[in-house]
Formats: structure tokens, sequence, C-alpha cells
């Protein structure tokens, strides 16, 4: 896996620096403070596992779909594609490729009840050949460079034989990592090993999810490469402490008439 | 103005038309595949996204190339790399009767293709003549990923109907939903005896029938003995090996047959053939490399990466004609 990982398509064509995506959020997100960025990550990361969870689609499969959603935006905006439809479609588009299809009105209608369920300030005026219209703005997007590794692979694979918790606790925080852009910056392996580390500190705790979440808030870790990712992680949380998914349409929308307005 | 200048029809599939086609600026030669998107209701097909997102990672000399994608609202365009033939035209052209030297080359290209394959968790699924495509100089590529797929893990029952008949692996054939990349090596199996003889191997009308023509010459499996001693056959045919000293019993062993799926007790027992006289062209080597090749137990079945380095392919390294496309 990994030796092939280096001749993918997303090591060559799609892996950025860290500089490239503080140079793309400049540019994209001006409007927006450090902290309303992250809340958009996670609120969307939030909603695509949120349709993968009604269509009980495997994890990957989800984390595929928001790899996705992040490629087509960083060359587009809010603005030029509405992000409900583009999330929709891209767990359309990644059920496909991972050969767990659905019927696109099976996508389109556990999209607009999860949609409606979440918030009534969300609009979703879309119909089914929206999302098919969608996909190919997609395809187009990402050349049709459509294989995404992740770092769960990484995790069970042969070498690593990890205890039951370990391996749940490691899990859940890739899981978590999909609400950070890490993705396209860091190789799946680096994230999973991030990931094994904070788990390890976990597990000897026997810490409660909120009590996790706080303790890798107030962690103080500082160690080189890896913990880059670590790092990452730990501000992940902090700043998710303080997210509110009610308050999120309403920053969709200011901010989208924010790029018209410029536009 | 379109870009292609279509020259002819190639061929026709499940799935779209293909044809053969020149780029009007740069006079390259290359083939098209044409999908009609005419189903507005369900965007592009499995198939082809299946098909060019692993093209699209797959780059080896034993690979068709994918040079680019033409996407309209109407029609998906997949332009390849231009093949001249594919392995059943091939054959046919040679009225059936290909020189055995030839025979190695191309079998070797299949393996050295589908190692690939497998070194990056691919599954071809439709290995059969008409998807490898060969060109002038003798290359032969691995085409129509229509139906591969990355095998990830975890490992779930994948669809059941991929494989054609004629090529299908016999666990497949009696319902295994497990099943792994002993099914391309099958299937390769199937192709080098084909190409030996200009005939298909084992050719059944219906699953049955495939599972009796598979039996009729490789024998009916026999589950192992301690696994299975109850087993009425197995007794019958641990006698029938005493009584004749018959060396064919071994080869039809298959640990846990008879716990497939679709197994049939009422199974009728051949005690299989002797491969030599069905294969004049092959050589002691040749049918060695076809029985591993056609081993019954999935999991004893040669990888290709073992294939590879079967002494039959000896001559070929002698020649120094296996650099090609190895890796
Ligand atoms: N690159 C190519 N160069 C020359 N001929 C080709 C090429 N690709 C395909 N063909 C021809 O077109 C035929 C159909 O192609 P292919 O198998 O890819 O399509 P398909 O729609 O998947 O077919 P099916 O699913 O019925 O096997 C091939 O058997 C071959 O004869
Ligand atoms: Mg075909």
């Amino acid at each position: 896996m990994a030796a092939n990982y280096w001749e993918s398509s997303q090591f060559q064509r799609f892996l950025l620096t860290r500089y490239e995506l503080a140079e793309i959020e400049s540019t994209h997100m001006i409007q927006l403070t450090n902290h309303e960025i992250t809340h958009l990550k996670i609120y969307f990361a939030d909603l695509i596992l949120k349709i993968g969870k009604r269509l009980r689609t495997r994890q990957e499969i989800i984390a595929t779909a928001i790899v996705y959603f992040k490629r087509f935006y960083i060359n587009n905006t809010f603005y030029d594609i509405d992000p409900y439809l583009m999330a929709a479609t891209c767990m359309y588009l990644a059920c496909k490729v991972e050969e767990n299809p659905h019927h696109i009105k099976h996508i389109w209608s556990e999209s607009s009840a999860m949609f409606t369920e979440t918030s009534p300030d969300i609009r979703f005026p879309y119909d089914i050949p929206d999302i098919a219209e969608c996909e190919s703005y997609l395809l187009e997007e990402m050349k049709f460079y459509l294989v995404v590794y992740h770092p769960y692979q990484v995790l069970i694979d042969e070498s690593i034989k990890l205890s039951k918790p370990a391996l749940q606790a490691s899990w859940s925080i890739i899981n978590d990592s999909y609400r950070t852009d890490m993705t396209l910056v860091y190789p799946p392996h680096v994230i999973a090993v991030a990931a094994l580390f904070l788990s390890r500190v976990v597990d000897q705790g026997n810490l409660s999810d909120i009590e996790a979440q706080q303790w890798f808030a107030d962690l103080n870790v500082d160690i080189t490469d890896v913990l880059q990712v670590v790092t990452e992680l730990l501000s992940l949380y902090k700043v998710w402490s303080e997210y509110d998914e009610a308050k999120m349409p309403e920053l969709v929308s200011r901010y989208i008439a924010d790029i018209a307005a410029s536009s | 103005m379109e870009k292609y200048q279509k020259i002819e029809k190639l061929g026709e599939g499940t799935y779209g038309i293909v044809y053969k086609a020149q780029n009007r600026e740069t006079n390259e030669v290359v083939a098209l595949k044409r999908i009609r998107l005419d189903n507005e209701e369900e965007g592009v097909p499995c198939t082809a996204i299946r098909e060019i997102s692993l093209l699209k990672e797959l780059k080896h000399p034993n690979i068709v190339g994918l040079f680019d994608v033409l996407h309209t609202e109407k029609k998906l365009t997949l332009v390849f790399e231009f093949m001249d033939s594919d392995l059943k035209k091939f054959v046919d052209a040679y009225g059936g009767d290909l020189d055995p030297l030839t025979v190695k080359h191309l079998l070797y290209q299949l393996l050295c293709g589908i190692a690939y394959c497998h070194r990056n968790r691919v599954l071809h699924r439709d290995l059969k003549p008409q998807n490898l495509l060969i060109n002038k100089r003798g290359d032969l590529k691995l085409g129509d990923f229509g139906l591969a797929r990355a095998f990830g893990i975890p490992v779930r029952s994948y669809s059941h109907e991929v494989v054609t008949l004629w090529y299908r692996a016999p666990d497949v054939l009696m319902g295994s939903r497990q099943y792994d990349t002993s099914i391309d090596i099958w299937s390769i199996g199937c192709i080098f005896a084909e190409m030996a003889t200009g005939r298909p191997f084992f050719a059944g009308t219906s699953i049955d029938d495939q599972v009796l023509h598979i039996f009729k010459i490789m024998g009916t499996p026999i589950d192992s003995p301690s696994s299975d001693v109850s087993s009425p056959s197995a007794q019958q045919q641990q006698q029938q090996q005493n009584g004749s000293g018959e060396p064919d019993y071994a080869r039809r062993l298959w640990p846990g047959c008879a716990q497939l799926p679709d197994w049939k007790r009422s199974f009728p027992i051949y005690p299989g053939v002797a491969l030599e006289p069905l294969l004049p062209k092959l050589s002691a080597k040749g049918i060695d490399l076809l029985r591993r090749l056609l081993e019954y137990a999935p999991e004893k079945r040669i990888s290709a990466e073992q294939a590879l380095s079967h002494p039959y392919f000896d001559e070929l390294r002698n020649m120094g004609a296996t650099s090609g496309g190895s890796n």
C-alpha cells in the first residue's frame, strides 16, 4: 500500500504543502476568521458524515466523499457551486467509486431529509438532475482521478497489531482528522501514526470522549514530523469545543453573500 | 470541430462502442470508447467510473494506457492507446494455431500485467481473450477494467455475476463470495490453455454445465479426508485411489470444497484426464505451470508473481526477452 501510495495521483497530483494550503485559504476565505474557517470545515465534514450514516456506508467511503469535497473547493468557492449540493454529490460519487453504489434518487432523498433535520435554515432547492450535473463538475475538477488512500488502511494493514481499544481510539481520531484539511497535506501513514500516538495516550488513562477531547486540547505536545499532525489535531479539538452547528447555516449564507459582493 | 476523427468501429461492448480514431492535430491514432449518458437520472455509469478511476492510477507496459477522458453532456469518451487487435481476434486470425513461443510471450506479458494489478490491490475479474489487447509488435495489454475493483479491506462479498463463465474459477462457480486474486489466476490458466489449443478449454453453457466441464478434465475435487471423513464421496475416492494408485488424487484434493454454498453431493465423480494429449503444443514445463494456474484450492493456486519465475519461462529469460514489462 505504502509503495503504491507514492505512485498514486493522490501523492503526485493532489498533495499540497502547508504553504500552498494557507495561500488558498487566504485568497478564498479572506472574509473569515480562522475559527470560522475551522468551523466550516467541521460543519461540512459532519454533514457528509450524516449522509453516510443514513446510507449506512463504510467510514472509508465517507472519508473519500469528504476528500472530494475539499479537492473541489481548492479551485472553486462556495459561490461557484452550492456546498450543500456538492456535499450530496460527493457522497454519491464516492459510493460509486468504492463499489457501493446507491441510486441517485436515494442519495437525493436522504440528503434532503438530513438537511431538513439538521436545520430549517438550510436551503436545498435541488432535484435529482442537479446532482447528476454537479457530478460532472466534480469529475472535471478532479480530472477523473478518483482513488483516495486513507489512514484507516494503514491501521488495518498487516504489520501493526493493535488491541481493540487502541484500534477504536485511533480510528475515531482518524475520523476527526477529516474535520481539518490535513488529508490534503500529509500522507495517510503520517496521519495514522499521529492518531496511533494520541490513542496510546488516551488508552492509558481510560478517559471518556469528552475528557479525552479536553485532554488533547490541554496537552501541549511539540515533537517533530508526525507531531505536526498531532499539533493540528490538538488545535482542532480546541476550536471544536467552541463549535455550534446551529450557527453554521447563517455563517455559510453570510460567507457566500460576501464572495458574491466581492466578485 | 471534434478533436478526433473516427476511422472505423472496432468493437461493441456492454456499455459502449469502441472506435479507431485519429487526433486531427497530432495525427496520433487512438481507440475511443464512447459511453452514452442518456440516463440523466443516474449520472456516469458505475462501470465507467471504475474503469476510469483504476486506469488513472495503473501505469504499466502491459496495461492499456488511458490518455484522456472527454466529457460532454451527452457522452463520455475514453481515449485509449490504440491496439491492433484483441487476443480472440488474434488467435482466430491464426486459425487457432499460434506457435508455442508466441504463446509463451503472450502468457508472460499477461502475467506481468496482472502481477502489477495484484501488487496494487486491484482485481481484474473479467479476464478473457476479448479483453486482452494486442498490437503489431506483439505487445499484450490488459483492457476493459469495467468490472475491476480495488480490493480493500475489510473483505466483504463482491457482486456475484462478474467473470464470464468460461474463465470463471470453480470456487466462484460454486458460490464462494470471498474471492481474491486467485480468481484472475484461474482465468489466466483458461486463457493459457486456449492459446495452446485454439479453442476455449472449459466451454460450459450454464453454471452447472461449466462446473461439469471443469470436473471432466480436472477430475471431481475431493475434500480433505481429515476435515470430511464421513463424506461418502471422500471414502469412495480414497478407495478408488488406493485401488488403482491413481496419481491424480492429489491434484483433486481441495480441502473445504464440500463446504462451498453450491457444492452438491450428487456431483458425478470424474477421475480427470491427462492434460498432455489435450495440449500437445505444451512442453512438460508448460503443463506443470498450467496445473498450478488451474489448482482447485484458491489458496494453493500459484500467484502471478510466482508464475513469472516458473521454469516454463526460462526460455524467454535465456533469450533476454523478459525485460519488457516485468516491472
Ligand atoms: N485500445 C483499444 N485498441 C483497439 N481495440 C480495442 C481497444 N479497446 C477495446 N478494443 C476492442 O473493443 C472491444 C470492446 O472493448 P471493451 O472490452 O473495453 O468494452 P466493453 O464495453 O467493456 O465490453 P464487454 O463488457 O462486453 O467486454 C474489445 O474486445 C476490443 O476488440
Ligand atoms: Mg470487453
